[in-house]
């Protein structure tokens, strides 16, 4: 025998997610990689970097993962340069950041 | 609003995730300060040694753990290392310790000899002191932790101070804007009339004809008058609560008006006029106020849908419940702030103004100034406390009798000594301005010029964002500068008015806009990680362990920053040297959060990579764009490790302990953008007054536009929930927070939300490290294995394929400090000299020599002496790492 449903047939929820659903409409989430996937090609990469038995050949997609060679720049000159061209785009784009 | 521009990865195809592998391996580095990040060099260095670092495909740290982790991965991600280079070869030492030295003529002595070596282990051990690594009174390094912290805390009180002024001033504004006795009686009234106050509010105030006594009498009164409306309106919804409940609900309805209009009449005749006018007396005022809360009441009736016909009683009764219990709360809070902001200064009157010449006023005096010690010593102690990984951190450490009782009575005291002064200081601030017009004149163009630059504010805002969120801080901004410029106009038209009532309003608006203009301005100028101790914890731990391996610091001072110490997250390459994907482990705080789900937890885990960030609560973004991309492992290692902050996740303290922590800026957390939100890409925040009143008053959740991030320990400390998540079947946990007990309080949390939130079951013997050897009483081992049976369904979410339970079991490798009879000479001897070792308080962040060399040379040992007889033969690869596991598991039954 089965529980019947309540009165409005929706599930029972423990917390209210109005908020959460608001704030989930006005976002646009990227969702083309998944963060998952993205670990487990540099997983394999790591295991071919690191001599393991059966990831002599990998897929060419792992090695993409391997970060472009740049130097390291945080200086503040970097920093504001970017937020005043940032500044620029912004004002004559009027589009969101 | 208009569209956000299409993210570039959304416009290719989706990158599918390779086969799943269930032979995954973890390594998480618990939090600790700097013994867990001590222990855990001697740690990497053991697994090194042993060829087993090339194993591990998840390296999990949080907190001091992540000090270690931070500067192994930083030194993979240099350019000048090789393919191949997996871990730094053993330490260097300085080229003048060595003997060669003994043989070179004194003469041939290069300089260089003697500057501290190019090792990147050495280098952390002459880093061990890593806050203050010169030592010293006259240290150049004391002196600037000094300077940051002392300039950093009076930013936040230029802002703070303002803040809760204008909160004491609004409240002020009720005494002296309608009822001219009272307004005379707040502005002129002295204790006896016979000191300096007095004196000089004679020219500006007329004789009330009043004693003392009879003003602060009609003040009381004054001020009840609010309370006791707001108490006539939660009696009415008491009765409409009850009136629910009752079979005829209309009968007694009319019996309780009848009753009611009775009591209001009898009341009227009794009182009139408590107010001084007629018709706003306290029981009509008190009968509008009912009349509203039962039209409120009707309107809600008539607009619900009836169920089955019938009006939902139990819902409407709920509904009451609520409006009371809101009432009853602004009811206390407006009461507190009445009795501060009206009767403040007479309690520092009390103790500050009495008559001389007698033994009495003399108690008071000093009662008073031992008062404010206590809570400025209370406030460093609590400063001291929660100074950079303090032991708030660990959980199961315990603290002294003293600090327990601090922390216990030190916010109240401070707190109570710091309303009353400010209650005092508005006060005569307002006086003072209203008896000298040119000053007050001079105050109302300071508003409108303020109001100016607010609009330029405004305008800056509105025009590079268009989140609604922004949109509507910055129209409140106009809205502000119009009503702010509009009244002083209104007030520079009309000050030569004669009424002192109007005069004090006025000034008081005019003090209020001010002190709103300055926290604007002042809150534009910098972001909310710039002014609290996050920026300079991050500098000295981006100094001591990423400047290790930076190329470019050779020429320097070892103790100063240099540039290029610090990494880009997004540049971190570990897994391209064939080391571990470095997971950061922080805690975002939800101590605000409406869902029951959290409300409990008050955190969730929010992970720091270099491929991306996030959580589950927020969602996950690239690191390469998160934040424009400039987020840095320094920033990530100092936020993994901001152990005191107001908010701490699951550990977050009661109320008056969290403002204590904002108001002496105990700070170490940072404001990140929330990764779905619209400003994702933003690093920076403006207004960061908002975020310090965000922590003071612990508003944080994860729907506001930035999140605040914590101590990944503020959540789990032992980094073994982000290895469980991902189903590493096999996992080596370096668990080195404070346990003297010990009690396993990291360890048992850690399994409890595993077991929660992924149906992972995890067996661990803890008796093996309860035991104790007879003659010694020293631990019998340094490690303990046992089993992980991961839940089905979790396993399917991840794509993992089981047969059965043994192909979701899984082994877990617990490496706890602790010394045992076969330890060093020199550990047991640190031992013995130190008989909390290995778990010292973690309050403890200025280690020495022997200390350092004591807790790596420990972990060294532990790991060398478990593992190397379980070594297998190669070829790496799957098989060999299940053969390992197996042999450790037979033999750490």
């Amino acid at each position: 025998m089965t529980e019947p449903l309540p009165p409005s047939r929706r599930p029972l929820e423990l917390e209210d997610r109005r908020a959460r659903a608001a704030a989930d409409k006005a976002s646009k989430m990227p969702v083309a990689v998944s963060p998952l996937a993205l670990e487990r090609w540099a997983i394999v990469l790591r295991r071919h970097r690191a001599g393991y038995a059966g990831y002599e050949q990998i897929d060419a997609r792992a090695l993409a993962l391997s970060p472009r060679r740049r130097q390291a720049d945080t200086s503040m000159l970097t920093s504001l340069v970017g937020r005043l061209r940032a500044f620029g785009r912004s004002g004559k784009g009027g589009r969101e950041r | 609003m208009s569209a956000e521009p299409a993210h570039p990865a959304a416009q290719t195809p989706p990158l599918a995730a390779p086969p799943a592998t269930d032979n995954l391996v973890g390594l998480a580095m618990s939090g600790g300060g700097i013994r867990s990040a001590t222990f855990g060099l001697g740690a990497l260095q053991a697994l090194h040694k042993l060829g087993l670092l090339g194993m591990f495909d998840y390296l999990s740290t949080v907190s001091g753990g992540g000090f270690t982790g931070a500067w192994w991965s930083a030194w993979l991600s240099r350019a000048e290392r090789q393919s191949g280079d997996m871990f730094p070869e053993a330490e260097d030492i300085e080229p003048s310790r060595r003997p060669s030295t003994l043989l070179a003529p004194d003469s041939a002595r290069r300089p260089d000899e003697t500057r501290a070596a190019r090792d990147p282990i050495h280098h952390l051990r002459l880093f061990a002191n890593y806050l203050t690594p010169r030592r010293g009174a006259l240290s150049a390094d004391t002196w600037r932790a000094v300077t940051f912290y002392v300039r950093s805390l009076v930013f936040n009180w230029l802002v703070l101070v303002p803040i809760l002024l204008v909160a004491v001033m609004a409240v002020q504004l009720y005494f002296i804007a309608w009822n001219p006795t009272v307004a005379m009686g707040f502005a002129c009234s002295t204790p006896d009339g016979d000191d300096v106050t007095y004196q000089t509010l004679w020219t500006f105030c007329e004789d009330t004809g009043q004693s003392h006594g009879q003003v602060l009498w009609t003040r009381a009164k004054y001020a009840a008058v609010p309370l006791l409306i707001l108490m006539t309106a939660m009696a009415t919804l008491s009765i409409l609560w009850l009136l629910h409940g009752t079979s005829t609900p209309w009968l007694a309805l009319l019996g309780l008006l009848t009753l009611f209009g009775f009591a209001a009449r009898l009341a009227e005749r009794i009182s009139p006029g408590a107010t001084g006018t007629s018709w706003l007396s306290v029981p009509r005022l008190s009968l509008i106020a009912a009349a509203l809360v039962a039209a409120a009441h009707v309107v809600k009736l008539v607009t619900t849908l009836r169920v089955n016909g019938r009006i939902p009683h139990d819902a409407h009764r709920t509904i009451l419940a609520q409006w009371t219990s809101g009432l009853l709360m602004v009811t206390v809070l407006l009461a507190l702030g009445l009795a501060v902001a009206g009767f403040g200064h007479e309690v520092v009157w009390f103790f500050f103004y009495p008559k001389t010449g007698q033994m009495w006023p003399a108690v008071r005096q000093a009662g008073g100034w031992g008062a404010i010690l206590v809570a400025v010593a209370g406030a460093a102690w609590t400063a001291y406390q929660a100074a950079p990984s303090g032991r708030t951190n660990d959980s199961a450490e315990p603290q002294g009798r003293t600090t327990q009782l601090v922390f216990l009575v030190a916010p109240y005291v401070v707190l109570g000594v710091l309303a009353l002064l400010l209650a005092y200081a508005a006060r005569e601030s307002l006086v003072a301005v209203a008896i000298d017009l040119d000053v007050a004149r001079m105050l109302s163009y300071g508003v409108i010029a303020g109001a100016v630059v607010q609009l330029v504010f405004a305008v800056s805002e509105l025009r590079r964002r268009r989140s609604p969120r922004v949109n509507y801080r910055a129209w409140s901004l106009v809205a502000l500068a119009i009503v702010g410029s509009g009244s002083q106009a209104m007030f520079l038209s009309r000050l030569d008015d004669e009424r002192v009532t109007f005069t004090l309003f006025y000034v008081g608006v005019v003090e209020i806009l001010l002190a709103v203009a300055a926290v604007v301005g002042l809150g534009w100028m910098s972001d909310p990680n710039g002014l609290s101790m996050h920026a300079f914890y991050k500098a000295r731990l981006v100094r001591a362990y990423l400047g290790a391996s930076n190329p470019d610091r050779r020429g320097e001072q070892v103790t100063d920053a240099v540039p290029g110490d610090d990494v880009p997250l997004r540049s971190l390459c570990n897994h391209d040297r064939g080391a571990p994907y470095h997971l950061v482990n922080t805690t975002l705080n939800l101590v605000a959060s409406a869902d029951l789900a959290t409300a409990q937890r008050s955190a969730a885990s929010f992970v720091l990579s270099s491929h991306y960030c996030g959580s589950a609560r927020t969602g996950y973004r690239r690191t390469d764009e998160y934040m424009g991309g400039e987020l840095t492992l320094g920033t990530a290692a100092a936020i993994s490790g901001a152990a005191a902050s107001p908010n701490m996740g699951s550990r977050t303290p009661s109320m008056p302990l969290v403002l204590l922590l904002a108001l002496v800026n105990a700070r170490l957390g940072f404001w990140a953008p929330t990764p779905f939100a619209a400003r994702w890409r933003e690093p920076l925040a403006s207004l960061w007054p908002f975020y310090l009143l965000s922590e003071a008053l612990s508003q944080t959740t994860d729907l506001s536009t930035y999140c605040y991030l914590t101590d990944g320990g503020h959540f789990d400390n032992t980094g073994l929930y982000s290895l469980v998540e991902r189903g590493c079947r096999y996992i080596v946990l370096l668990d080195c927070g404070a346990d003297p007990g010990p009690c396993f309080a990291d360890l048992g949390d850690a399994i409890r939300r595993c077991r929660i939130d992924f149906g992972a079951e995890i067996s661990l013997g803890v008796q093996g490290f309860l035991d104790r050897a007879p003659n010694s009483g020293l631990a019998t081992r340094h490690v303990t294995v046992g089993k992980i049976l991961y839940g089905q369904e979790h396993w399917d979410q991840l794509g993992l394929a089981a047969q059965s339970e043994v192909d979701r079991t899984g082994v877990i490798v617990w490496v706890k400090p602790a010394v045992v009879a076969a330890d060093a000479a020199d550990v047991r001897q640190y031992k013995l000299e130190n008989p909390n070792f290995p778990h010292q308080t973690t309050l403890d962040q200025w280690y020495d020599e022997a200390q350092f060399e004591s807790y790596r040379k420990l972990a060294y040992d532990s790991i060398t002496s478990a593992l190397r007889p379980c070594l297998q033969p190669p070829p790496r690869g799957a098989a060999h790492v299940q053969a390992f596991f197996a042999s450790l598991e037979a033999r750490y039954p």
